[in-house]
């Protein structure tokens, strides 16, 4: 046990010395957005005078190094800056917006893993047939798909012409229904290409010659299969996991679901800094997080993976 | 002694085909063979011989994914295995007839402990509740000689040790009581010093279900050691078979002269190995005639052997049977010592 607790000590260690850089890049990046933050924020009609006001109170006179230095001993407090439209904490704001990007993110995951396994499956297992066929279109259709094109014709389709789901927002359980779908159908195409290439491969191994050669039904050849591609399989879900956060981006604008991906473009176009940069940090931290947890995984999947010694 | 009794297995004309997408190769072409109750039967042959590939199609277990086309018959209990329909088979395969195949290494499957899959060998065939089939799973992992079998039973395979996991192999062959085992080359992938503990454990697991079991192996000795009859396999063909001290004592195939004279003699004062001249055919590019013609001591280029594929003619001395053209050339030759039987090899 305390082998596990080292190689997580060890994994926390590098993930925060991930976010020093995560927090550099961001700081320099979101000064460089055209504009003048202080302008936009005290509004046209203000002036001079009380933009000066306001670029003080932001801290935007200083040197980047100084603004770097005082965002980290501000985190290091626990505090993410107060929003610069708003006026209230970030950390409100995002604790308030994140558990619906949260549950979004889950259920495209979800949408993705199973459906994709599924296909995954089914076109390996019929290699060179229909539904081998029939499940390669739908992954270049999912990965080429834009998001917001695939949420507006779902969108047409189901609430103008249909009138069966909410257009948008978060009030029902319906309203779940596309966004999960629009945000899942990528990583759904993502991890069915990975399942058939893997399960081709597992498939043909010679511990499920010796399955078969057991006299058992062909399905339990293929779940001895499946759980021997269950790695890489897990380690794209994992991976799209982190990307969907990222994806629910568009696809809550499209929606107007009201999650932290539609507050992060507000808050860009409002150049409410610290908002920005707040939800990003929440994003890589997240992310880190998340691939923390896919390498634990690992061994839970394959007893041969050892992660420590 | 076999002539009269009814053959378990009878594999009748067997050929098989691979096919890519550029060209087919024929490994099997044209097998047939019978196997009887209770007895062993040694398969020999250099790789690609075709002799995997035959037991394999007994099983119907060549991968799915290849193109495979086979014809002929594989005749098991009044039924041709080739026609059965999927069902039909999955019931034969580790209930009637059990493979024990060549790679202990590969074939357990990696993330299932070793007992969950000795306890699926037993309950793909029986309705038996949990606890009596991991009962019975403990049971054979002690048959077949594995220590502690409780403790092994919830181990994962990568715990095992090479001669533990054919072993284990064994045990799920062996689970329901078969009445024929093929053993695919079952020590080649192991260290010297565990091949015999592990042909021990066959020959008693043979024993215990009174099981025949087929015997494919490239390693002569084991074959003198295991086997009751012989047949020797070359480029998909069947070359000679006989009972096995009519095959070391005067064989009648210049390719069995060849294999037996290619084993080290430890006797003798030799100081070299005597291998067979070339290499074996390319199974896409097999030579016309006598598959063995260009390899061959006896041919010495006459021209029936380029053209003319020899049939396996009965010698009429019992079951002895040879596919060679100058078979009548061979009376009397006796495989050891082998080195006279070279033209230019050797010294």
């Amino acid at each position: 046990m305390s082998g596990f607790l080292t190689y997580l000590v060890r994994r926390l260690v590098a993930a925060v010395i991930t976010l020093l850089g995560v927090i550099l890049v961001m700081v320099l990046l979101v000064r460089a957005l055209p504009g003048d933050p202080a302008r936009i924020i005290a509004g046209l009609q203000a002036t001079p005078e009380q933009v000066e006001q306001v670029r003080l109170s932001m801290g935007l006179d200083q040197p980047v190094p100084v603004q770097y230095w005082r965002y980290l001993v501000n985190l290091a407090h626990g505090s993410l800056g107060t929003s610069a439209r708003f006026g209230t904490s970030v950390l409100s704001e995002i604790a308030h917006r994140l558990p619906y990007t949260i549950v979004l993110a889950v259920f495209g995951t979800l949408f993705g893993a199973i459906f994709g396994i599924a296909l995954g499956v089914l076109a390996a297992t019929h290699k060179g047939r229909w539904a081998d066929a029939f499940g390669s279109m739908l992954g270049v259709a999912g990965i080429s798909m834009p998001v917001y094109w695939l949420g507006i014709l779902l969108i047409v389709l189901f609430s103008v012409k249909l009138r069966l789901l909410p257009i948008g927002g978060a009030d029902t359980l319906s309203s779940l229904v596309m966004p999960t779908i629009t945000l899942g159908v990528f990583s759904m195409a993502v991890v069915s290409r990975m399942t058939r290439s893997t399960m081709l491969d597992t498939l043909d191994q010679d511990y499920v010659r010796t399955v078969r050669a057991k006299g058992v039904a062909e399905w339990v050849a293929v779940r001895h299969a499946l759980r021997n591609a269950f790695i890489p399989i897990l380690t794209v879900i994992g991976l799209q996991f982190g990307t969907l956060l990222g994806g629910a981006v568009l696809t809550e604008t499209v929606f107007s679901w009201p999650g932290i991906g539609q507050l992060l473009v507000q808050s860009i176009n409002n150049r409410d800094f610290p908002l920005v940069q707040g939800i990003v940090f929440v994003f890589a931290a997240m992310f880190i997080v998340l691939n923390i947890i896919t390498d634990l995984l690992y061994s839970v999947v394959d007893p041969r993976v050892r992660l420590y010694r | 002694m076999s002539e009269r009794r009814e053959p378990l297995l009878s594999i009748k004309d067997l050929r098989v085909t691979f096919r890519t997408r550029t060209e087919s190769v024929r490994a099997v072409d044209g097998v047939s063979f019978d196997v009887y109750p209770g007895e062993t039967l040694g398969v020999v042959g250099e790789s690609g011989s075709g002799k995997s590939v035959t037991m394999l199609s007994v099983l119907r277990l060549i991968p799915p994914s290849t193109r495979v086309v086979a014809s002929g018959q594989v005749l098991f209990g009044g039924k041709d295995l080739l026609q059965a329909s999927k069902r039909e088979i999955r019931r034969i395969r580790g209930r009637h007839i059990a493979l024990i195949p060549q790679d202990p290494m590969t074939c357990l499957d990696p993330v299932l402990r070793v007992g969950r899959q000795v306890r699926e060998a037993i309950q793909a065939h029986e309705n038996v509740a949990a606890a009596e089939a991991h009962r019975r799973g403990v049971q054979l992992l002690e048959t077949v000689g594995i220590p502690e079998p409780e403790r092994h039973y919830a181990q994962f395979p990568h715990e095992y040790s090479g001669g533990m996991r054919q072993r284990a192999m064994i045990a799920m062959g062996m689970a329901n009581a078969p009445s024929l085992l093929i053993a695919d080359e079952p020590t080649t992938a192991l260290d010297v010093t565990i091949q015999a503990q592990i042909m021990d454990v066959l020959r008693a697991a043979q024993r215990e279900t009174r099981a025949s079991m087929v015997l494919i192996s490239h390693d002569l000795g084991l074959i003198a050691e295991m086997a009751d009859r012989v047949v020797v396999m070359y480029a998909g063909h069947v070359v000679e078979s006989a009972d096995v001290q009519t095959i070391f004592s005067s064989p009648r195939h210049p390719y069995t002269l060849g294999l037996i004279g290619s084993l080290p003699q430890t006797t003798g004062n030799e100081k070299w190995l005597r291998p067979i001249p070339g290499s074996p055919p390319d199974l896409a590019d097999v030579p016309s005639g006598c598959p063995f013609h260009p390899r061959c001591f006896l041919s010495r280029g006459r021209e029936i052997c380029r053209v003319t594929r020899p049939e396996l003619r009965s010698l009429g001395t019992g079951e002895h049977r040879s596919a060679c053209h100058f078979v009548a050339e061979l009376e009397g030759a006796s495989a050891l010592p082998a080195g006279e039987l070279h033209e230019g090899a050797g010294r």
